[in-house]
């Protein structure tokens, strides 16, 4: 997203929220960091880094169970359309 | 063997956005059923589709009950019952229902590792299709799942 478009809508969540820009920033930050943070721990899930029981305590059995499904489609569906 | 897929509007709009729409060209026979072509029309019918060669299909949406799918979705999956055809969606509740119903089901990744396996397209064009999927469509899939499926793709 262009430094423009950011700061716009940093602008425009401020003023819907009645809040600083700068604690928009910071939910901002926030928010971001959990995201890289659940990623992360997928990562290291699917490449048995973390056992599954670590991996439903931190990101709980609903993610864990959706990823191993996401993650069975594709390795399904590489094997079928490499052999198919 | 032939191959014939009968598509639901996912992986149209998915690879669409990757301008990968040709690979669907993979399959001897494409089947896009009148429910989906109006579901993509609603949201503009992706360029690269008329290039295709593709037959529109009727389907008994009726013929199949759930909540958690929508009109395209529920024809697809009517069509492809009961016929020799690989049904193709990105959505993991219309895969499940699919494959509870016996059917074969694949995604828009599947597609790509079909147009690698057919020679249409080098390993590293296919992986950065699959890395382009996850980054540059609204499909959701982590990060981490498409990479597992390109390390697969050079494990076979």
């Amino acid at each position: 997203m262009a430094t423009d478009a950011v700061s716009d809508h940093v602008r425009e969540l401020a003023e819907h929220h009645d809040i600083d820009e700068s604690a928009v920033i910071q939910r901002a930050v926030e928010t971001g960091v959990e995201t890289l943070y659940r990623n992360m721990l997928v990562r290291r899930y699917l490449a048995d880094e973390i056992t599954r029981e670590e991996a439903v305590d931190q990101l709980g059995v609903e993610v864990v169970e959706e990823v191993e499904s996401a993650r069975d489609a594709v390795e399904e569906d590489v094997e079928w359309g490499l052999h198919a | 063997m032939r191959l014939a897929a009968v598509s639901d509007a996912g992986p149209l709009i998915h690879l669409a956005e990757i301008d990968s729409l040709e690979l669907l060209s993979a399959f001897d026979k494409l089947l896009i059923p009148e429910t989906v072509y109006e579901e993509i029309e609603k949201g503009g019918v992706p360029d690269g589709l008329s290039d295709l060669s593709y037959e529109l299909v009727e389907a008994d949406v009726e013929k199949v009950e759930s909540k958690e799918l929508d009109a395209g979705e529920r024809a697809a999956l009517a069509f492809t019952t009961e016929r020799a055809v690989v049904l193709l969606t990105d959505d993991l509740a219309a895969r499940e229902a699919a494959a509870d119903a016996g059917v074969e089901v694949r995604g828009s990744i599947g597609v790509i590792a079909l147009g690698y396996g057919r020679g249409l397209l080098h390993r590293d064009e296919a992986a950065w299709r699959m890395r382009a999927l996850q980054r540059e469509t609204s499909l959701f899939v982590t990060e981490a799942v498409v990479e597992r499926g390109i390390k697969t793709l050079d494990e076979m």
